[in-house]
Parts: structure tokens; sequence; C-alpha cells
């Protein structure tokens, strides 16, 4: 009986396993498959492989859209506001995790509600302010405001991190005499790692694929991003969807690379046994 | 446990002024506004509750809040289930556990317009879904199942409910967290698999599902795209939610004192949300 | 102690942040300098054009256009708008200079320019492709009337004059025209034993039957963004005698509750439910004229921008635009309307006089001449030329002799009007609603623009 039912959850998770598998890959591979095919194809046989493989697709989209240098720019743009916001959240997010204040409750609910604001009511405030900076059209103010939409995703996954650290090896180091900036980086911030990569994953594809802001915020083409570039194939009377999907393609594969090797970090950090309960 | 005020001001100060740069102002004019009448092209001019007023008595509000309510829930339930189940099959680590961690994580890569074409066709008269129902039922079946009375849900909410990877790697990590010695006490104790998923180590990890739940129930006060890109909230307003009709209010129909009103009860529902959801995993309180 | 404490906790805080791909950061070091440096490179290299645009002007006191333009990608006139360009930086080099910034739709074009609108930044030079900004930005606009002369003025078509024109003043010079009747297929019109495109729309919908019966597909039409090719059919349909001719010039709107248009809606209802593709629910414009270019199916309504598409193999089959012919609708109605144009909104002095510059060469003979070439679309300017594509000649040689003579919806109703269609038409074409209700739909949507 022990053994049937075994079998039969092992069945059952082998299943939902396979349901993942296809339903989270498929897009991928139809969209992969979709840049090899002509506009005709695309559209009148959605599924079908292409005839052959032709890499105009790849050509028009580099021909036609900066891919290249917005890709550049979203790579700086990514990766520093990324920094900023994983250094800024932690720190707060280890204070509330771990002490109690008062106005505790109020910094984290102001926090959250950041989640919560639409982003059409934010463009024009935003804009009037960076514009006051003189930021408006930089680098910089994207990175700003990125960093900022991080602000409550992250601190929610760091809080509920350092929630799950045990405190007596801190404890340990305080009586030991160390202050708190030592305490955190050397000996949280390393356990935490897990976690840390987890929200730096999250929030560098956020920031890797907004476009309201990026549309909004720059105009000149050595600060744009990369989601500007997949709307130069579509206009309301013509399109180049072969094109498109190309350039999806290739906005795509530094994703899922950045990810493969951030999870790897945790994989590794967990394996090597890092991590003392 | 207590800290020195200086050293506490120091840690919260990056994020502080963060949020206050790019929040506080703008939260403030959609706030303030939202008490106003302000039309693209006019002055902007005191008009006390009328926006509210109007909204209650809006039928699209009803409906739009309706909607948003009811994939609060979905997306806070069935959603971070699938992400948990998922979480802890993986966690075994049975070979191929990393390969599909990653693959669940595709399609919140993937651009949202990307995935909106992938559904429209998907679920298209001439697509794979009804190609499946043909072979199936022997039958021709042409369902437009986006733009059908009542059909229309069901694609708009498999675009997103299914997609639950974000919650995997976030549960994945926090049991991955969870020392394995516990676990192996609970073994000799005599628990069994199943067991010590539900009884040890989801009780441990309630903070992190508790953060599960904030972020997918709140992802759906602010999910736009995919409903704008593929239904934009039709067949009539069968679809619409309040980040949809908040959009269409501002930038379609410019009227920003409105929407701005919209704004304030998304951000009021979205607080209640997290207040919720923090008193339900109880938190606040550290696990150890 | 302290400081040094932080320099190592700075790293430390380093390699976990960034750590990365392994072996290609975490080398490094501190990855807070990575940060740094990275935001210093990419400060810098932002300030880049900005600082050699300064120094620039130092020198020679170039006056430089700001112009947002939606006029690039795939646009039909992407590349028309580039040569212009570089014509004008080249013949006006070391005076002004038109600084581009792309906004490849014009949807995005429009959201960005309400954005700027409201912050009191509008660039110096607009132009939208056709979308009415000026009721609703005309205080941020140049009054252009004192800048253009007798012959310049003379240059411009009336009707081109009237649409950009408020109480007497001129807010845009016009470039364009939308001229629009239908596309057919012969050879699927042959199948079907049809000689001429219908007269009347009884023998409109006869011709429909016909096609029916002969198994193909009469009509390519379409429901998203706003459902452009169904809708053409709707005006054209409305504007069948001198009332609904009217309602179809009428700008915004407030009261769809008219007989002529609530009749079209039926009309349109059973274009849905009888002639048209399964997949024109929910359909775009892209889905709909790759129906008609595949022929699949036989018409399709559009402009005759469309036509270089027909020469595109990746579209349709090698030799097909020989298979298109060009038709008015029934009752001799046309598309024939001008649309708002090149709009200023420079602040100084001299920013208008250069804007004013740049859109009289782009509005200048040689550019319309090669507007129309290129691009297939149709200028203010009346002209000819012999190096115009046939099938674009032939639909303004149909404008010549229509009857009816109509504006296109997206350029006169509001734009949450516009938006309401696409979402109403769904149930429109399945019975859920009757076209009485449709209008009732619309008028609902207009009120909301009380002021």
């Amino acid at each position: 009986m022990k053994q049937i039912k075994q079998i039969a959850g092992k069945a059952l998770a082998g299943l939902f396993l396979i349901y993942v598998v296809v339903v989270c890959l498929g897009p991928l591979i139809w969209v992969f498959f979709q840049a090899f095919k002509t506009n005709k194809e695309i559209l009148i046989s959605a599924f079908a492989l292409p005839k052959a493989f032709r890499l105009d697709g790849f050509r028009v989209a580099l021909e036609t859209a900066p891919i290249l240098l917005y890709f550049r720019n979203s790579v700086v743009i990514s990766v520093v506001n990324t920094g900023i916001t994983v250094v800024a959240v932690s720190m707060a997010a280890y204070m509330t995790a771990r002490f109690q204040f008062r106005g505790k409750r109020f910094f984290t609910l102001m926090l959250s509600s950041s989640l919560l604001i639409p982003v059409s009511s934010l463009l024009m405030p935003i804009y009037l302010l960076l514009t006051k900076m003189g930021m408006i059209d930089t680098m910089r103010g994207l990175i700003l405001i990125y960093a900022a939409l991080g602000l409550p995703t992250s601190l929610f996954i760091l809080q509920s991190t350092f929630q799950g650290i045990p405190r007596e090896l801190e404890e340990a180091a305080y009586i030991d005499g160390a202050g708190v900036f030592y305490t955190f980086f050397t000996i949280i911030l390393p356990i935490a790692k897990p976690g840390v990569a987890t929200a730096a994953t999250l929030h560098f594809i956020t920031s890797w694929n907004e476009f309201m802001f990026a549309l909004v915020m720059t105009k000149s083409a050595s600060v744009r991003t990369l989601p500007l570039a997949l709307n130069y194939f579509t206009s309301q009377f013509s399109f180049n969807y072969t094109a498109m999907f190309a350039a999806i393609v290739l906005s795509i594969l530094p994703s899922i690379l950045v990810f493969i090797c951030l999870q790897e970090q945790i994989t590794a950090s967990m394996v090597s046994g890092s991590l003392k309960g | 446990m207590r800290i020195k005020k200086h050293i506490l001001f120091v840690f919260l100060l990056p994020c502080l002024l963060l949020f206050a740069l790019i929040y506080l102002l703008p939260i403030g004019v959609v706030a303030v506004t939202s008490f106003t009448s302000w039309k693209i092209g006019t002055d902007i001019r005191f008009c006390g509750v009328d926006n509210y007023l109007q909204a209650v008595k809006d039928p699209n509000v009803g409906v739009a809040l309706l909607h948003t309510l009811f994939w609060v829930v979905l997306q806070a339930t069935v959603h971070v289930a699938l992400g948990v189940t998922l979480a802890l099959i993986l966690s075994r680590r049975r070979r191929g556990w990393r390969a599909i961690r990653t693959i669940s994580m595709i399609p919140n890569i993937i651009p949202a317009s990307a995935l909106a074409i992938i559904f429209l066709r998907v679920f298209d008269a001439n697509g794979l879904i009804n190609s499946l129902l043909q072979a199936v039922t022997g039958k021709p079946v042409q369902i437009q199942w986006y733009f059908q009375v009542k059909t229309a849900m069901i694609p708009v909410t498999l675009s997103w409910l299914i997609y639950s990877g974000l919650i995997t790697i976030l549960v994945l990590a926090a049991i991955m967290g969870v020392s394995s010695e516990l676990s192996d006490s609970a073994k000799i104790d005599g628990a069994r698999g199943l067991q010590i998923d539900f009884l040890v180590i989801l009780p441990i990890i309630r903070n992190t599902i508790g953060t599960a739940v904030i972020i997918a129930a709140t992802s759906m006060l602010k999910e736009f795209e995919l409903i704008f890109l593929t239904t934009n909230g039709g067949p009539g307003n069968k679809t619409l939610n309040m980040p949809l009709y908040l959009y269409k209010t501002s930038l379609i129909e410019n009227n920003y004192g409105y929407g701005n009103a919209m704004g304030v009860m998304l951000i009021v529902l979205g607080v209640g949300i997290v207040f919720a959801v923090n008193k339900l995993f109880r938190m606040d309180e550290s696990v150890y | 102690m302290k400081k040094r404490r932080l320099a190592v906790i700075a790293a430390a805080l380093g390699t976990v942040m960034l750590a990365g791909c392994g072996q290609g950061s975490g080398s490094g070091g501190s990855a807070q300098a990575t940060t740094q440096a990275a935001e210093s490179a990419a400060a810098s290299s932002a300030e880049e054009p900005a600082a050699k645009a300064e120094a620039k002007e130092g020198a020679g006191e170039v006056i430089q256009i700001d112009y947002p333009t939606f006029m690039c990608g795939t646009a039909s006139v992407a590349g028309w708008f580039q040569e212009r360009c570089q014509a004008f930086n080249e013949q006006y080099a070391g005076k002004y200079e038109i600084v581009v910034e792309e906004i490849p739709n014009t949807q995005d074009y429009v959201d960005k320019m309400k954005v700027l609108y409201s912050s009191d930044s509008l660039p110096d030079v607009v132009n939208t492709g056709g979308y009415n900004i000026i009721d609703m930005m005309q205080d941020k606009l140049v009054d252009l009337t004192p800048y253009v002369d007798e012959e310049w003025r003379s240059t411009m078509s009336d009707i081109g004059i009237a649409v950009n024109s408020r109480d007497g003043k001129l807010y845009g010079i016009p470039s364009t025209r939308q001229l629009v009747g239908y596309f057919y297929n012969k050879d699927l019109f042959a199948q079907a034993g049809i000689e001429a495109p219908a007269k009347t729309w009884d023998e409109f919908f006869e011709q429909c039957e016909a096609l029916k019966q002969a198994g193909i597909v009469p009509m390519s039409m379409d429901t998203a963004d706003s459902g452009w090719c169904t809708s053409l059919f709707l005006g054209a349909m409305t504007a069948s005698n001198e009332a609904g001719e009217e309602f179809m010039n009428t700008l915004q709107p407030r009261d769809y509750n008219v007989p002529e248009f609530i009749d079209a809606v039926a009309k349109v209802q059973r274009l849905f439910q009888e002639y048209t593709t399964p997949d024109s629910i929910g359909g775009d414009y892209a889905a709909a004229a790759n129906n008609f270019q595949n022929e699949i199916t036989a018409m399709i309504a559009n402009g005759p921008w469309m036509v270089q598409n027909f020469y595109d193999t990746t579209k349709c089959e090698e030799g097909f635009y020989e298979k298109v012919g060009t038709a008015m609708y029934p009752e001799g109605t046309m598309y024939n309307a001008a649309q708002t144009g090149w709009h200023v909104a420079a602040k100084t002095p001299e920013k208008i006089e250069a804007a004013i510059e740049m859109i009289k060469f782009m509005t200048s003979e040689e550019s319309q001449k090669l507007y129309l070439e290129v691009t297939g679309n149709i200028c203010d300017r009346n002209l000819t030329s012999d190096k115009v594509y046939p099938l674009v000649n032939e639909v303004i040689e149909n404008a010549a002799v229509s009857t009816y003579n109509i504006n296109d919806y997206q350029s006169l109703w509001y734009a949450n009007v516009v938006d309401e269609v696409s979402v109403q038409y769904p149930l429109l074409a399945q019975g859920e609603m009757t076209p009485e209700e449709f209008a009732a739909a619309l008028t609902a949507a207009a009120e909301k623009n009380e002021k």
C-alpha cells in the first residue's frame, strides 16, 4: 500500500514537472522559431516550424533599431541600479527584521505602499523632478528611478531572509564586541547570500524589461534601453514580425544568462555548506 | 533587540532617500490631485470628494474592482500554491532540478508584449487550444477564447496564473536555507516526505510564503500589459481591471484627477492586503 | 580602525552583490568600485553628445531643433524622413540642426507628448501623424499665422488649412492627406463572377454573398487597436447620404444615436457574422492585412501606404500587386480629408524661426513629391508624378470623382471613443449587443470628455 502511494506520488510529481516544462519552455521555443520565419509564415501558420533557417530577421532587426547600443545601455543601467537597490534595501531590511524601533511598522508600510502605486500616475511628477535635478535623458535618472522601483519587493524578500537567520550567530559577535556594521557586512550578509541573490535577480529582470519610464524619461539613443527597441517593428500600419521576434530573442538571452549565473551562485553557496543552522 | 538611533538612521538612510525622491512626491501629487478636477488643457481646481463620489457611481469602477479582487484572491492562493508545490518538488534535488528551476522562471523574463502575442495565438479561433479540442471531440471547434463574453476571463487569467516561477525561486531559496539537520532530525523522529514538508518546512518558511503571497497578490493591483495587449479590457468590460481603467482614464481620457482618485483607491486596497497578510502569517515575529 | 573595517565590509559586500558570473567580475575586488566606475562611465557617455553639441554651438552658433519623430523603424515614412533630415542638416550645416528622438509607435508618441505638455516641456517641433493634439494643447502651440506668407500659404490646400486652424489661427502646417478607399483582389472577384466593385451597399452585400458562395471569404476585418479596417467600412457605410457625410466630418461628435450611424453598425454586424474570417474578432491590422495579402480574403479597407507591401515578397507572393484593384466605397464615398501636420512648440524666437525653416523644408515641393513617390502616402500639395506606384495613382483618381468625402474616425473622434470601439466590436460581432446599444456605448464614452 505504502509503495503504491509512493509511486503514485512520484508519478504525480513527474507529471507536474512535465506540465511546468511544457508551459514555461513552450513560449521561449516558440519565440525562438518565429525569428527564423517570414512574416507570412508567422501569420498563417503560427505553430509550424520555419521552412528554412534564415538569419534575415536578425540582420533587419540590427539594421532597423539601434539594438547593440541600447543593449549596452541596458546592461549598465540594470547592473548599477540593481547594485544600489540591493545594498540600500539589505541595510534597511536588516534593521526591520532584527530590531525594534519606533515607527518600524510605519516604515515598512510606507515602503510597501510603493509596491502599489500605478505607474501612469507616477510619470508626470517624476518627470518634473528629474527635470529639476537635471537628470532627464541621463542614465543616472533611469538608474535612480529603477533603484527606487526595486525597494518594496527587495525589502520583502530580504526581510524574510534575515528573519530566517538564527540570532545566535550575531549575538555571539556582539558579545565579542563587534559593531553593527561589522557584524552585518561580514557575518549576516554572507549568510543571506541566497536571499540577496534572489532579490538581485528579480530586480535585474524587472529593470531589464521596464518600458514606460525608459520611454518618457529619455530621448537620446545614447541612454535608451532595449525594451524601446522592440517597438521599432510594429507601427500602426506596418509590421515586421520576423525582425521583432529576432529582437526579442536578442533581448531575452542576456536575462536568462544572468538568471542562470545568479542562481548557480545561490546553489553553490548552499551546497558548499556555508550555512549552518 | 534595541539599537542606537544613529546607527539605525545610517542603515535606513539610503532606502529613505530613494523613497523620498521617487515616491513621496508622486504619492503627494496623486493624493492631493485626487481631490481636484484636473483634465489635460484645463486648470486644476479643487472639487472635494467629487471624484470619489463619481467612482462610487461609475459602473466600470465596480466591475474593475470586482475583477481586480477576484484576481488578487486567485493569485494569492492558486498561483502561490503552484509555486510552492514546484519548490517542494525541486527541493528534493532530483536530477535536472536546476534546469527546471531556470525554466520555470523563463515566462517572467520574456517581455509581456511577446507573451501576449503567444497567448493570443494559442487561444485564437484557429489556435492550439481549439486544435486540441478538435482532436479530442472530433468536431470542428472555433471558440474565440479571448473575445467571447463567457470565456474571456479564462485565457486572461491563465496568462499569469500558471507562471509562478518567481514564487518558486523565492520559496526554494528559503527551503534550502532551512538547515538539512532540521529535516534530518524530523526523519529520525519518523516523519516522511510530505509530513516533513507540511509540518516542519512550511511553518518555518512562513515568512517567505507570506512575502510570496504579498508579491503575488499586489502584482494584480498593477497588472496591466497582459490585458491591454490582448483584450484591452473587452469584450465590453468583461476583463477590465483597475490598473487598466486607470490607464484609460489618465492617458486616453486625459482625466488626471479622476485617474488619481482610482490610484488612491488602489493604494488603500494594497496597504490593506499587505496588512492582512502580515497578520495572517505573523510575519512581524522572527522565526527563531 | 573603523575606517579599515568599512573598507573590508565594502569589499565583502561587493563580492556578495555582484559576484555574478563567478570568474568574470569576482576577480575585480570591490564591486562597489566597479559600480561607481560604471555609473560615472555611464554618466559621462550620456553627457558626451550634449557636450559635443555645446562645443559646436559655441563655435558656429548652431541652433538645435528638438524633434521627436514616429517616422522610424518599420513605419512607411521612415526612409523618407531619414533622407530628408540628413538633407536638411547638410543644407543648413552650421546654422540649424535637427536633433531627432525616435519614438517608433504613434500611441507611445502621443502618450509622451501628453506628459511633456503637462510638464510644460514640449519639444520644438511636433508631428503626430494625424492624431489631433490641437484642441488639447492649443495653449502651448505656436500660432503660425504671422510666419506664413501668401506665397507659402498658396501651396497649402484649403482643407489642410481648415483642419489645422482654430478661430482663424493656424496651429499646424498641413503635410498629408488621408485618401482611403478599399482594395480588392481581381482574381478572386473574377472567380465569383464579379466584374466591378459595387456601386451601392445592396450590391456590395450581393457581391459578398457571391464570394461566399464561391468559397471565398469576402472581407478582411479586425477589432484590436480600434479595428482600423472594420471602422473604415463603418464610416463609409455611415456616409451614404448627406446627413451621414456630415456626421463623418464632425469633429469630436458627442452623440452617436444617429440613424445613419446605427444603420451602418447593423451592416458591420452582418459583415462580422457572415462575411469575414473567424480570426477577425480580436484580430489586429497585421492579421487582416495578412489575410488579404495571402488571398484568403477578397477585400480590405486601407490607405495607399499599403501599396508598397504588395511588392514585399516576405509578406505576399511575387507579383501580387498585379492582382490588386482599388475602389471607392459604394455610393461614391471616399475618405478624402486633410490631417493635422507639423506643429511648433518652441519657446524662443530663434528656435521658432529654426523650426519654421525645418517645416518649410519638410513641406517643400521637392520633399512632398518624394513623400508621395517613396511612401505611397498622399501629400497635401496637389502634385502628380509618374514615379508613383500605379495603384496609388488609382486611389488619387478615385478621390477626384468621389461623391461623398469624409474624414476618418481616428482623426475625428475622441481618443476614448476610438478605444471603446475596439472593446465593443466583439460583443457586436457575437450578437451580444444591438447596434443601438453599440451607439449608446460610444455616446456614453464621448460624454466623459465634458470639461
